[in-house]
């Protein structure tokens, strides 16, 4: 058994006595001169004070008495912690050196994936399979009640699909376009993974000339060629492994419809590339510029937020960009008379689902 | 036969302190201190700083053994509340009252009210002084035993307003006098377990020390007072300022602040010389101290200490810690010892709570 040398103070007077201490079992045998035997149990134990290297250490039978024990030798300390390892969390920096490493380290992670973050999205874009990529789109724009059903007549369809021809053509993108129309009121249309564009009746009905519908699906083509529905949709993952991580499974679709809102560089990105694909298949940027003219006057007097907070950039600054814009010599029209009563007739038999009471402008 | 002679000659060396303490454990004490603080808002402040005391109390010892600080963070933050609640916020609508009194005409009351607020204010800081030591050295214990401050803080306060007048009316002379009785008071009512410290010191020796810097700090006023003066003059309203006089003005000023610095300087040797008069003059059960330290040294310290906390931006402040309590151990001399066996524990009542006042005031 351990034997050491120790002082012994009553906490009645400051005169201490010579003793010999064993670490027995679960406690310390005290012995002083006299005669006397202390018996301090390890559960109560209390470290008052420990130095340097540990070759002096004071203890107490437990937090509130006046008796103090003081033991000195080389290694002390650490033997008695291997008697009482409970002693160690009395330790005045008890964990502290290993809790600023632990702190350092999620510093380090953090700014890691900050600033590696976008390098393996990048990556991430770059091998996903494009059959993936296209049945989600699709299961996206199709299994959503809220957009409507899907419209059928063929010959606006085909003419749709003329015009997204048209404007991606030579335009390099990564994966081929394909639109579709869904038979919801809402004024809008969005663009999601696999080069799926959809159109909603109610955008179709609303726009004033081809022109215009020739310059929104161009906007959505330009979110295409960016790639932005998977980044958002890589985003989206990203967020839902942090959160569910945190606070255990939360709805996957509310997440995923929250986040496909595009933020603003997006927007500008799809904006600019629409103007390039406009111009290059001679329909010219007028007719989207029309359009954000109109929702601009639609949103006055429903201020819902200030400029500063909305994803999307002020619609006057994006009309007076496309207008700012040279437009191109010889423009020809967007679609011919024939095709474009054709377009406006696509969701002709089809059913409304009237989600005109949503009111959400998502014209992105 | 030699014997006795050299027993007597070992008796004479002096005891001391020892220090210890290990910076970098410190350090990791600090920035955890510091940064739960920021998590809880300020709240942990009053744990971190008990966390530091423990650690700093017990790298200090004397006879191999410890000396322990038993303060809880809990104290601290009940002490601040209760002093929030009790004094800071009544104080407060005090002050309001005599704003809206004043506002509203009452001249006389308003005034009144406004000047016992300030002198209230005064005796508080006095009475904060003192309460923080009283709670500091009831939760110092050395071998188990607690020190203690007795006395009254309502006399020390009335000691306090007393000093503060005569240092206005004597333009800081008072000092000498007024760090004697303050200290003093404090020292005459100190205890350690049963066995009190007494105090016996003439603060008239530390006069030769303090007219000179005094004189120079008041001189340094008056140079200031009339380079701001002259740039007054130079730059009349609405007139064109005269830049060469405008210049001169602002070399008066420079010259001025050199001449404080150098009285600022100077004054570390009246502090080194207070500080020999309160060792010398402070006794323990028969035990006699000296502190033979010169106004050079403190003055290198105290500027050494200063610059490391500058240069590392607070980094090294926990070595600057440990550095004052070097110094202590270095410098404090302890003639004699006292009969251990004749000191028991302290039995004066401790006070619940700590150190609210000096939260507030200090």
């Amino acid at each position: 058994m351990h034997q050491f040398q120790g002082t012994f103070y009553d906490g009645r007077s400051a005169i201490g006595r010579a003793c010999t201490v064993s670490l027995e079992e679960d406690a310390l045998d005290i012995r002083l001169a006299d005669g006397t035997v202390l018996w301090w149990p390890f559960g109560t134990l209390a470290l008052i004070s420990e130095e340097g290297d540990g070759d002096r250490v004071v203890v107490a039978p437990d937090g509130r008495s006046d008796e103090r024990l003081t033991l000195q030798g080389a290694g002390i300390f650490r033997a008695l912690l291997a008697a009482v390892p409970a002693l160690g969390d009395q330790r005045l920096t008890h964990g502290y050196r290993k809790a600023l490493i632990v702190a350092g380290c999620i510093v380090a992670v953090l700014v890691l994936v900050w600033l590696g973050y976008p390098v393996v999205k990048d990556g991430v874009v770059a091998v996903f399979p494009a059959s993936w990529s296209d049945r989600i789109g699709r299961e996206m724009v199709e299994d959503q009640a809220m957009f409507g059903k899907a419209c059928t007549g063929e010959k606006g369809l085909a003419a749709l699909d003329g015009l997204a021809r048209r404007l991606s053509e030579g335009a390099g993108l990564p994966e081929p376009v394909t639109v579709h129309v869904r038979s919801s009121s809402e004024v809008n249309a969005f663009a999601v993974t696999g080069g799926h564009v959809a159109l909603l009746d109610g955008l179709i009905k609303d726009a004033k000339s081809p022109e215009e519908i020739a310059g929104v699906l161009a906007h959505e083509i330009g979110h295409v060629q960016h790639r932005h529905p998977l980044k958002r949709l890589i985003d989206v993952a990203g967020i839902q492994v942090v959160v569910t991580s945190i606070s255990g499974d939360v709805g996957a679709v509310g997440t995923t419809i929250m986040m496909l809102e595009y933020g603003r560089d997006d927007e500008a990105q799809a904006d600019a590339a629409a103007v390039t694909l406009l111009d290059r298949a001679g329909i010219g940027s007028a007719g989207l510029a029309d359009f954000f003219d109109r929702m601009a006057t639609k949103q006055e007097g429903k201020p819902r937020f200030t400029a500063f907070l909305r994803t999307h950039p002020p619609l006057a600054d994006r009309s007076a960009m496309m207008r700012a814009h040279e437009p191109p010599a010889g423009a020809r029209p967007a679609l011919t008379e024939r095709e474009w009563q054709d377009v406006r007739a696509v969701c002709d038999g089809v059913a409304k689902t009237d989600r005109a009471d949503r009111g959400r402008d998502r014209a992105s | 036969m030699s014997l006795p002679l050299e027993q007597s000659a070992v008796a004479e060396l002096p005891d001391r302190l020892k220090a210890g303490g290990d910076g970098g454990n410190l350090l990791a004490l600090h920035l955890m201190g510091l940064l739960l603080t920021m998590v809880t808002l300020g709240i942990y402040r009053f744990w971190w700083r008990t966390n530091a005391r423990r650690y700093l109390w017990s790298s200090l010892s004397y006879k191999g053994d410890p000396f322990e600080y038993t303060g809880k963070g809990l104290e601290l933050f009940l002490g601040f509340l209760i002093v929030l609640f009790l004094v800071v916020a009544p104080l407060s609508g005090l002050y309001f009252f005599g704003y809206w009194l004043l506002k509203s005409g009452e001249t006389v009351i308003g005034i009144t009210i406004m000047a016992g607020i300030y002198i209230g204010m005064f005796a508080l800081f006095g009475a904060a002084i003192y309460r923080v030591m009283v709670y500091r050295l009831s939760r110092t214990r050395w071998r188990g035993i607690r020190a203690a401050l007795g006395g009254s803080s309502w006399r020390y306060t009335g000691l306090y307003l007393w000093c503060l007048l005569l240092q206005i009316v004597t333009l800081g002379f008072a000092a000498p006098y007024a760090s004697i009785r303050l200290n003093g008071y404090m020292l005459n009512n100190a205890w350690f377990g049963s066995g009190r410290f007494a105090f016996q010191a003439d603060w008239k020796p530390l006069m030769k020390y303090y007219v000179v810097p005094g004189a120079i700090q008041l001189a340094s006023f008056a140079v200031m007072a009339w380079g701001f003066y002259v740039v007054h003059k130079a730059s009349p309203e609405g007139g064109t300022a005269d830049y060469g006089m405008l210049w001169t003005g602002f070399g008066i000023v420079g010259v001025g602040l050199l001449i404080l610095i150098a009285g600022l300087i100077g004054m570390f040797w009246y502090s080194a010389a207070l500080l020999r008069t309160l060792a010398a003059g402070t006794t323990f059960e028969g035990v006699r101290f000296r502190a033979p330290i010169g106004g050079g040294r403190l003055c290198r310290f105290v500027i050494g200490n200063a610059l490391l906390v500058i240069v590392t931006q607070y980094i090294a402040y926990p070595w600057v810690q440990l550095r004052i309590l070097r110094l202590v151990a270095e410098t404090l001399e302890i003639h004699g010892e006292p009969d251990f066996a004749a000191i028991a524990q302290n039995t004066s009542l401790q006070p619940r709570f700590g150190e609210g006042l000096g939260e507030a005031f200090l």
